[in-house]
């Protein structure tokens, strides 16, 4: 009989407090979350933009004739640009673009070809 | 069996209880779970732009590699054991995979990212056809370098030291301007040196492994990621279907017909005839002769040999034919009575690459790339014509590749993608 009295019982009030602080915790992460998410703005044509700022930089710096780091700004944020050298006629191009909006930092790297003639 | 009513008690009591501490919990987790599920879906666009992303720099990595292994010539000296580079110091997810292997006179390449997941095959040559970056070379010979009928010729020339004539033939003159005296240097006594490789590969052309497959009119395709497959030839192939990593051998001649599809592949033979119309992609190699029939068309990345043990050797490229990759004619039999051409181009022909004939050649037509030619003739149905250029035009072209046969540095360039 006293091994049976040991059960936690689900009316205990141990039990009920445990429950409902887990319940709360759940609610309050949830909805901290959702309203985040929803009052951030979404705008579905920037990760678009972004890309094709990025194709245009790399055909732009393909050719460049001077080595160095480069900023461009565009309407939906900046972008970084470091051309350096590589190995005898390759370089190292790093495209770095920083949205204005959001968190997202897009960053690429490159090799390239460069003949001193071009 | 009796009605037992205490084991039907005893399974009651096993109900699962929604009231103990245990329950809530599993609950609690379940159902948090539940909640990321639903963010992960409302967030899908941020989880599929960092794939996207990621897999872009994947991509130019495989690409970035490619453009490494065909500039820098000590890569794969400094490519650790396993045969990986690490692309940029910082990041080792830019680490690559490079693998390597002769493939005829080219090479095939593989570059793989380092997840394995972009991975790709690509044929290699030369960038240039040898460290003299000309577009004809004629050895030294004793004789002027004659031009006759509507003959052009772009970029360097390494000719005889007697220089070059304008002649006629029959009574058709030379139609072209004067060749501009600077683009004319003096050549060496004979052709350049062959590369290692070129040698040892062309000398053990006909050592094949025992483990050879009969052919049976199946379809065979072979990964380059696999072994070579040797298969044994009948003498006239037709409808074969024969992709990638295969060599194609025979003991005898091979006659191959239009109806076969045949592409990357190699075939050595004795002879090798290639009958009007065919198109395809194939390194021919062969000891005696190569015929191309009319309107053959050979894509990139193709190539005729004709050497080994020195005997007559003969190589015909027809009417219209096109033949993107190489023609390499030596060994050739020197005889000094009955002189015969061991390379004939017809006036339509186009050979894009590299035309190497260490022998008699009768070059007409278009070659895009370079020439090197041990004597050059023109055999007319009056007689032959010595040290002779007739109607041919060799024109320059930068985007051209050649296979590795001369040595001396070089630079590697891609022909094409094969996987």
């Amino acid at each position: 009989m006293v091994g049976v009295n040991k059960n936690i019982k689900a009316s205990s009030l141990i039990e009920c407090v445990v429950a409902s602080v887990i319940i709360l915790v759940c609610f309050v992460l949830t909805m901290d979350i959702l309203t985040r998410i929803t009052l951030s703005e979404k705008d579905p044509s920037l990760d678009i933009n972004i890309e094709l700022s990025i194709r245009r930089c790399y055909r732009e710096y393909s050719n460049h004739v001077e080595l160095g780091n480069f900023k461009k700004q565009y309407e939906w944020g900046e972008m970084e640009i470091s051309l350096s050298h590589y190995i005898e006629r390759i370089r190292k191009l790093t495209i770095k673009a920083i949205p204005t909006k959001g968190i997202r930092t897009v960053k690429y790297d490159y090799l390239i070809r460069y003949d001193e003639e071009l | 069996m009796a009605f037992n009513g205490n084991k039907i008690k005893v399974l009651t009591r096993k109900e699962f209880k929604a009231s103990i501490l245990a329950t809530v919990l599993v609950v609690s987790t379940l159902m948090l779970l539940g909640v990321l599920f639903v963010l992960t879906f409302w967030e899908m666009d941020l989880v599929l732009s960092y794939r996207f992303h990621y897999s872009e720099q994947q991509r130019s990595n495989v690409e970035s590699g490619f453009l490494l292994y065909t500039i820098d010539s000590t890569l794969m000296a400094r490519a650790v054991q396993d045969s990986t580079v690490l692309l940029y110091e910082d990041d080792e997810s830019s680490r690559i995979s490079i693998n390597r292997k002769n493939w005829g006179l080219y090479e095939i390449v593989n570059v793989s990212s380092g997840n394995g997941k972009y991975s790709s095959w690509r044929l290699v040559g030369k960038a240039f056809e040898s460290d003299k970056k000309v577009s004809l070379y004629i050895p030294e010979n004793h004789l002027s370098l004659s031009l006759s009928g509507m003959t052009y010729i772009e970029g360097l020339i390494n000719a005889p030291a007697n220089g070059i004539a304008y002649t006629q033939v029959r009574s058709e003159f030379y139609k072209g301007d004067p060749i501009e005296i600077e683009r004319v240097k003096p050549s060496e006594s004979k052709l350049p040196d062959k590369d290692e490789y070129f040698k040892s590969f062309t000398e053990n052309l006909f050592e094949f492994p025992e483990e050879t497959i009969q052919y049976d009119y199946e379809k065979f395709y072979n990964s380059f990621d696999n072994p070579a497959l040797y298969i044994e030839s009948i003498n006239y192939l037709s409808n074969a279907e024969m992709a990638g990593n295969i060599i194609l051998i025979s003991g005898e001649e091979i006659y191959i017909d239009a109806s076969n599809e045949l592409n990357n592949i190699i075939v050595i033979a004795p002879s090798v005839y290639i009958e009007e119309g065919f198109r395809g992609s194939i390194q021919v190699f062969a000891r005696d002769t190569i015929a191309l029939g009319d309107n053959v068309k050979l894509g990139s990345g193709s190539g005729l040999f004709c050497g080994g043990e020195e005997r007559d050797k003969y190589v015909y490229v027809g009417d219209n034919c096109e033949v993107n990759g190489y023609v390499i004619v030596e060994n050739c039999r020197q005889r000094s009575e009955g002189k015969k051409a061991n390379y004939f181009q017809s006036f339509s022909a186009k050979v894009r690459g590299l035309v190497y004939v260490d022998g008699f050649a009768e070059l007409h037509g278009v070659v895009t790339g370079s020439v090197y030619a041990k004597d050059s003739y023109y055999f007319a149905p009056e007689g032959y014509y010595t040290g002779l250029l007739y109607d041919l035009t060799i024109l320059e072209n930068p985007e051209s590749a050649f296979p590795f046969v001369m040595s001396g540095p070089y630079e590697r360039k891609v022909i094409k993608w094969l996987e």
